[in-house]
């Protein structure tokens, strides 16, 4: 199963609880205040889906390491092995 | 460890989806079962605006990309100067 | 009692394992030098069997000359050139440096300096740890990181991430990587049945061999991006990526 065909499978199946409560398919009788919280659903799931991915991205670009050490560690190392590579006879 | 800036906007965009994601819980699964004169519904907009400002918001992130994806697609119009 | 001595190198031995190093490069005269140089330095005092092999597309500026120079410097048993006419692309790249590659394990990385050899004896241990298949450099895990890269691009790097993780699913934290560890054999497997080209052929070798049931390992890397003023992610680049991803997701 391809992960396209996952999604659309778990989609499938969320699509058809929701349809089955807010249109009353099995004829439940849910009380009006359930009834108010359940039609927006779908909506409300993509909310979720957009709060929780801009909530991770911001926290991973928020401690996205800096390597300034590794940066300056390679700055000193490439004057290093020009120094010696000169010394071994490389023209550059 | 990050940056300043990447921590201060990092962290802003963190905050900002948490505010966003309580008021929108309150709002669409709490407040049905809350009774219509208590004071907290004056903060909250009329029901139907919790589906059509999403919807809104959605229809302009789609057009947004689209209208990306026209952009580039049209800078790119001019044949490939360097080989891939 | 026996006491084991890791093989040194060039010591003949059944089940001594030897690391290629694949460097393919396009006008990097300045800066393979030094790569090799990082690579020699921290190789040799690994005490692991090695050899580099350099995969130059036709550079117009010389790179093949400076190549020459350093394979007389260090010998021709560890330094091993493979060039071609033109540039040709990366899976090509690492199917040809592999004709002639004697060793059993393969490492790729850029030659560009952003990939740092100190990491090498680190995705060797890593490897020895799990006998892993294929160990991945990642900057988004641990003590991983970047240099040189501003807001816009973090943010970018990190949304492409997480939109990979949340579709594809792919048990590598770092997926448009290209600083790994393969077992040759699983190498050539994998670029076999790899189509696509640039980022997205990475990622495509990270999710084949997840279907193939290969084990992945990580350890972080510090990228030091060095390209100043440069712009290397243009709207193309970011549209071929969804693409590609897109494409991997419908497909595996």
């Amino acid at each position: 199963m391809t992960k396209l065909m996952e999604w659309l499978f778990g989609l499938t199946l969320l699509s058809t609880v929701w349809l089955t409560l807010s249109f009353d398919l099995l004829g439940l009788n849910l009380p009006e205040t359930y009834q108010q919280a359940i039609w927006p659903f779908p909506i409300y799931l993509l909310l979720i889906f957009g709060c929780y991915s801009l909530a991770t991205i911001g926290f991973r670009v928020a401690t996205f390491n800096n390597c300034e050490d590794a940066a300056r560690e390679l700055q000193d190392q490439i004057q290093e092995a020009k120094k010696d590579l000169a010394r071994r006879g490389l023209k550059f | 460890m990050a940056t300043k800036t990447d921590q201060l906007v990092g962290f802003s965009i963190l905050g900002f989806s948490l505010a966003l994601f309580t008021y929108c819980s309150v709002w669409i699964i709490a407040l049905p079962f809350i009774d219509s004169d208590h004071v907290i519904h004056s903060y909250f907009l009329p029901r139907e605006f919790s589906v059509l400002l999403p919807l809104v918001a959605g229809l302009l992130l789609l057009l947004s990309v689209g209208f990306f994806i026209s952009f580039v697609m049209w800078k790119n119009w001019r044949p490939k100067k360097k080989y891939e | 009692m026996e006491r084991r001595r890791r093989p040194g190198p060039g010591e003949a031995g059944d089940s001594v394992e030897k690391y290629s190093v694949l460097l393919p490069t396009y006008n990097e005269r300045e800066n393979l030098p030094i790569i090799v140089w990082l690579l020699i330095k921290y190789l040799g005092d690994s005490g692991y069997n090695y050899e580099i092999i350099i995969i130059d597309d036709g550079s117009p500026d010389g790179t093949l000359e400076v190549a020459k120079q350093l394979q007389s410097i260090y010998g021709t048993n560890k330094i091993l050139l493979r060039p071609r006419e033109k540039k040709l692309g990366l899976g090509t790249a690492y199917i040809h440096g592999m004709q002639h590659a004697t060793g059993n394990f393969i490492i790729i990385m850029d030659a560009d300096l952003s990939h740092h050899p100190k990491f090498i004896p680190e995705f060797i241990r890593k490897q020895k740890e799990g006998n892993f298949d294929v160990v991945s450099g990642t900057r988004y895990k641990g003590n991983g990181g970047v240099y040189g890269w501003d807001l816009k691009r973090k943010i970018i790097s990190r949304g492409a991430n997480f939109l990979t993780q949340i579709l594809l699913r792919p048990g590598a934290s770092d997926l448009t990587g290209s600083f790994r560890l393969y077992k040759k054999k699983v190498l050539q497997k994998l670029v076999e049945k790899c189509v696509s080209k640039g980022y997205v052929f990475q990622m495509e070798m990270i999710v084949r061999a997840r279907q193939l049931n290969y084990t992945i390992g990580e350890v972080p890397i510090s990228f030091v991006d060095r390209v100043y003023g440069e712009s290397k992610l243009g709207g193309s680049e970011i549209i071929s990526f969804a693409k590609g991803l897109l494409t991997l997701f419908a497909t595996t």
